[in-house]
């Protein structure tokens, strides 16, 4: 250490990481899937999954759709459902 | 989509599948939001569908501008190492104290806790919070050692998760986390609960706060601008704590309501928006001052927002009139949860839309208002401040949930 400098510990820290493992997404196409649109009560989120549920429809007319919304950050009734009964899921949006 | 990245990443899905809207989409006309759709549909269709992983995923770890490193040399001189400090976003931007391995140990020391004991990680990057980097945080805002236990339990409080610092670090909204000090630690580290408490001018007060602010930013990873999305912000984010005004208190503090000893040293955190001044000079009884309570009340009322947990910083004078007109906090609660309210027709049709869907138990078919808090006990009551008729109002942040904690002090000789 120079006369013009001076040792500090630095204010900012390490990161604590995570590893996780994504489903695997094995639906080549839509088609006859049930599909779940996660609503996070965000405005307009769940006129937005409306209208891609319409719109995926219109690609795949064999669709299900599960419409569901969740009211905090951390909880939503009814993901389990969505875990059991969807191939895939949207969830809209961290606007 | 950076935050959307890194929330993704720091839960250890790093590959989640992303598509990018257009900003803004929550406020535009539904034809718009339509296009929008139709724009993106196509990307998500190949986001449920891509066999696999992105070629490179992206790490929370990756950081090409940040060191880890626990000490590095600065300049020594007082400006230039402010510069150096705010040259790498560790500075709110005002002036810090070095964090020198010498003033470190000190804040550790009076503490006692271990130089690697861990009070939680945070949000958004998931900083491990060490002893160690507190201290160095609290050394930058100016803490003296005395408060190190008191920020301490502060951190263990915005930590849990009821107290949403996920939110609160990153949302939108102009949040900042507030610190109300209760217990004998008030008169031991000279904490100001009277005159000007959430003002200017004591250090305690001023340092405290500005210790959680720098923790948050340089450990959270919160940076403005950055993972920090305020829109607007709002002064108290540089600071903001208060000690509670016990002693001109005619009611049970803040702490004890929560469970603790009358005689216990502890803190509580409040996420919350900026504070809406309830000025009433004239009212004589308490009847009046709740009316007044109410108008402020309904005009912090911020339309779109989930009902959250609200605090009322009731000064001494308005106190008084409160307790001699017989009202306990529970009547003052029930009291304010009947008057604050919001007719329907004050409100915009999008709004009173958007609140039909997040509250609807005041949209029944012969509602006609909606209140500031769906239950009484929403607001939390503090006493604080000086002479004078003015009392505050601070709405809460939306899935935020006030947390106390002890102040574990060892034995120390105060130098303050």
């Amino acid at each position: 250490m120079g006369k013009d400098t001076v040792v500090i510990v630095t204010p900012i820290a390490p990161r604590a990481v995570k590893r996780g493992r994504l489903a695997a997404r094995k639906y080549g196409n839509l088609n006859g899937l049930c599909i779940g649109l996660l609503d996070n009560n965000k405005p307009n989120a769940d006129r937005f999954l409306e209208f891609a549920g319409e719109l995926l429809r219109e690609r795949y007319p064999n669709l299900r759709l599960i419409p569901k919304r969740k009211m905090t950050r951390t909880g939503a009734d009814g993901l389990r459902e969505l875990a059991e009964d969807c191939g895939v899921v949207i969830n809209a949006f961290g606007d | 989509m950076a935050l959307a990245r890194t929330e993704a990443a720091t839960r250890g899905l790093s590959e989640l599948p992303l598509v990018e809207l257009p900003h803004p989409v929550g406020s535009i006309p539904l034809a718009a939001l339509r296009t929008v759709a139709c724009s993106i549909i196509d990307q998500i269709v190949d986001a449920l569908t891509r066999q696999s992983a992105v070629d490179e995923p992206w790490s929370a770890n990756k950081s090409a501008d940040e060191t880890t490193e626990r000490v590095i040399e600065a300049p020594a001189d007082p400006a230039l190492m402010f510069q150096y400090f705010v040259n790498r976003g560790w500075s709110d931007g005002l002036p810090v104290l070095a964090p020198t391995e010498a003033a470190v140990e000190e804040m550790i020391a009076a503490g006692a806790v271990a130089r690697d004991a861990v009070f939680g990680v945070i949000p958004p990057l998931n900083g491990i919070a060490t002893a160690e980097k507190i201290a160095a945080n609290a050394v930058m805002a100016g803490c003296l050692p005395e408060y190190f236990p008191l920020l301490l339990a502060v951190l263990r409080c915005v930590v849990r998760p009821g107290f949403n610092l996920d939110g609160v670090q990153t949302t939108t909204g102009n949040v900042a986390p507030l610190t109300i000090v209760n217990g004998p630690c008030r008169q031991r580290l000279q904490i100001n609960s009277g005159a000007n408490a959430l003002g200017q001018g004591w250090r305690a007060n001023a340092t405290i706060g500005r210790a959680l602010r720098l923790v948050l930013c340089n450990i959270g990873g919160a940076a403005p601008g950055g993972y920090d999305k305020a829109t607007l912000g709002q002064p108290a984010k540089y600071t903001f704590c208060l000690g509670e005004n016990e002693e001109e208190n005619p009611w049970e503090p803040l702490h004890v309501e929560r469970g603790l000893e009358r005689e216990a040293d502890a803190v509580s955190a409040f996420g919350c928006s900026g504070v809406n001044s309830a000025v009433d000079m004239a009212s004589q009884t308490a009847k009046g001052l709740l009316k007044t309570f109410a108008l402020t009340m309904v005009g912090g009322f911020t339309s779109g927002v989930t009902s959250t947990e609200t605090l009322l910083i009731v000064c001494p004078e308005h106190a008084a009139i409160l307790a001699e007109g017989g009202y306990s906090k529970a009547a003052i609660r029930a009291e304010l949860f009947e008057l604050a309210r919001v007719p329907h027709d004050k409100i915009s049709d999008e709004n009173l839309q958007l609140l039909a869907n997040r509250r609807p138990k005041w949209f029944r078919s012969d509602a006609s208002e909606v209140p500031v808090i769906d239950r009484p006990e929403d607001l939390w009551i503090v006493v604080a401040g000086g002479k004078g008729a003015k009392s505050a109002y601070i709405p809460g942040r939306t899935g935020t949930k006030l947390q106390t904690a002890v102040v574990e002090t060892p034995a120390l000789s105060c130098r303050c």
